[in-house]
């Protein structure tokens, strides 16, 4: 078994990892979103901070972003809703976003903000290992880091990524953005059995994960599992949740059994 | 230091997709860089393709109009496809081809990128995709045409603000997606570590052309250089050769928008550091560091962010970054045509604007404007406008 800051994980059990947006499609219904995904499973759940250039985001995830901020997306009451969460699960949650999005006004003042509110650790998508005094603000404030890894990375790197003592690795399973659709499941499978060499962390996987046989196909490959798009646009289609509810009940049960 | 910073500013900020491409393309880049056969077969292209050396014209009649020093022209508008684009395509696609890349991605804000890169990979056999915003589709309709007659496909770009920022981020998307097979030929000193760096050496040509016709027509070197910037790469490149020479004065013409009250697109007169598509540098953004629609009458100085190394030198008081308003630089737009038979890009007219602002310099000064395009691309805007 392994512990990280962030995750427990064993053989027998792959972690449930849903991805939304904050403030999407209002702060009310994103509330209500955590607390549903709280409910049926999540070990860890994954709040997207908006930002107006998300590049790594597909449509889905990107359109979500911009609606949030042309609904006056505001960091505080994200945090509040986080910080009303805490009295409800103690299922961490991570900020995931973009590099200006945690440096303004300073990147110690976001650190203080996310760690007061009862976040648990960040993953900031374009920021290199190498920029140690912004990521120094985040674990003094004892948020853990998520290093992400793509099939691209050499993997002797994967040393200097681990010095700044990452909580969690996340294994992005495909050349391209969020939402797209060509898992390689050969590719992933021996770059995961990889990495598993060479570092004890808990490795994770996501980008373009989205059906029951997605999930089937990886829950035994990896520690965990991330779900994003599928669950930002059903969050879109329906704000009752209805719809979200009936996707994530044949998936979770795929991740859990 | 951390790699590919110029003080406080640069660095390498994008998804870990694309850092093993980055690494690659600057460990080529310092390998050839002063390689002999690489450098000969890039001045043989600079010299019979892109029509290089540019003049350095005098500006006789804006002179004796003006009063106040002699006027020059660096003359970058009369390089093949009309601007200092080209410069540095040609470069990034003989870079592309070593690296054994065969599909070349590209974004557009005025079209003059495009249709550079569009050029160049028509000559030498390379697919090109250009990412373009749809409100600069609409804006630059001519240079749309001439990108696919030159067999290059335009991908519009609807998301955001459908203008240069977001054809950056679809084209950094597209190489996420097709970073083995394709290179990024980016428009300007901007982006990730090295493309600041590589944009800027392969810009710098007409900097150190400037350098030895200087010395050849007026015996001395320039009192003053003067550019637009919006990313910032014909000023980067005409500056470059100078830095050391610190009697130069350089000076960078951002764009201002319509009044004071408009954001316009001058990152380093109004902006603050932050991070975007890959550098930490100047940019235009809200307190909580989301990126401002920016707004100029020239689509190539309507981006939020400038080249890191500007911001440097802004820092270092080496350059000084002042703005011109969209009526001032119209101005002058039809100012300069009308007496110089020039007519200058809308990009380069806010440098020409800038000229009213010193006439009480001596008149035994030389200040070289950079003329980083023509205005041919502009014409139906300016026409649409003028109604």
């Amino acid at each position: 078994m392994q512990n990280s800051n962030l995750l427990t994980v064993n053989k027998n059990k792959t972690a449930f990892i849903p991805y939304l947006v904050a403030g999407h499609t209002s702060n009310e219904v994103f509330s209500a979103a955590l607390k549903l995904l709280n409910d049926v499973g999540a070990d860890l759940i994954e709040i997207g901070i908006p930002f107006t250039d998300p590049i790594a985001e597909g449509k889905i995830i990107e359109s979500a972003h911009h609606h949030a901020l042309k609904n006056n997306f505001v960091l505080s009451e994200v945090c509040k809703i986080v910080k009303e969460f805490r009295t409800y699960s103690d299922t961490p949650v991570i900020a995931m976003g973009y590099t200006n999005s945690f440096i303004n006004p300073s990147s110690e003042y976001i650190a203080t903000k996310l760690s007061e509110s009862g976040f648990s650790g960040v993953l900031i998508v374009d920021l290199p290992a190498s920029e140690k005094s912004i990521i120094n603000s985040f674990t003094e404030k004892k948020l853990n880091l998520v290093q992400l890894i793509a099939p691209t990375t050499q993997l002797n790197l994967i040393e200097s990524f681990l010095e700044n003592d990452p909580a969690l690795i996340y294994y992005i399973t495909q050349r391209g953005i969020t939402g797209s659709t060509n898992l390689d499941l050969a590719e992933i499978s021996e770059k995961l059995s990889s990495i598993k060499k060479l570092s004890n962390k808990p490795v994770v996987t996501g980008f373009g994960i989205k059906t029951v046989e997605d999930v089937k196909n990886l829950k035994n490959l990896t520690d965990g599992i991330v779900i994003g798009s599928p669950i930002v646009e059903k969050i879109n289609l329906d704000s009752s949740l209805n719809a979200l509810k009936e996707y994530l009940k044949p998936i979770v049960k795929a991740i859990k059994e | 230091m951390n790699k590919g910073y110029f003080g406080d500013y640069g660095g390498l900020f994008i998804p870990e997709t694309l850092s093993h491409a980055l690494n690659e393309l600057e460990k080529l880049y310092v390998d050839i860089k002063d390689d002999k056969d690489f450098n000969s077969k890039l001045t043989e292209i600079y010299k019979d393709y892109v029509g290089r050396p540019s003049p350095l014209y005098f500006a006789e009649s804006l002179t004796n109009q003006l009063k106040g020093p002699k006027i020059w022209f660096k003359r970058e508008d009369l390089n093949h496809t009309g601007a200092h684009k080209i410069n540095n395509t040609v470069g990034q696609a003989l870079l592309a081809k070593m690296l054994g890349k065969k599909r070349i991605i590209a974004e557009t804000g005025a079209g003059q990128h495009g249709v550079a890169t569009a050029t160049i990979c028509a000559k030498l056999g390379l697919e090109c995709i250009v990412y373009m915003g749809a409100k600069d589709i609409e804006r630059q309709e001519l240079n749309v045409f001439k990108i696919e007659t030159l067999g290059a496909s335009i991908v519009p770009v609807l998301s955001g603000t459908a203008t240069l920022k977001d054809a950056l981020n679809e084209a950094i998307r597209d190489w996420v997606t097709n970073v083995d097979s394709s290179h990024y030929i980016i428009g300007s000193v901007t982006g990730p570590h090295p493309y600041p760096t590589i944009v800027r050496d392969f810009n710098a040509i007409s900097g150190r052309e400037l350098k030895e016709q200087s010395l050849d027509k007026f015996h001395a070197l320039p009192d003053m250089i003067i550019a637009c910037v919006g990313g910032g790469s014909n000023a980067m490149g005409v500056f470059y050769p100078f830095i050391e020479d610190e009697t130069v004065e350089l000076i960078g013409v951002e764009a201002g928008g319509k009044d004071s009250s408009d954001v316009g697109g001058a990152s380093i007169t109004d902006g603050s550091t932050g991070v975007l598509h890959g550098a930490k540098t100047k940019i235009l953004q809200s307190k909580s560091g989301n990126i401002l629609e920016t707004n100029s009458i020239s689509a190539g100085l309507d981006y939020p962010g400038v080249g890191p190394e500007h911001a440097y030198l802004a820092d270092l008081k080496r350059a000084k970054y002042v703005k011109i308003f969209d009526d001032e630089a119209l101005e002058a737009f039809y100012e300069i045509s009308k007496i110089e038979g020039i007519i200058p890009a809308l990009e380069t007219a806010h440098a020409l604007a800038y000229l009213k602002k010193i006439t009480t310099l001596d008149t035994n000064k030389n200040v070289v404007v950079n003329m980083s395009g023509r205005g041919d691309k502009d014409l139906y805007s300016v026409m649409q406008n003028a109604k």
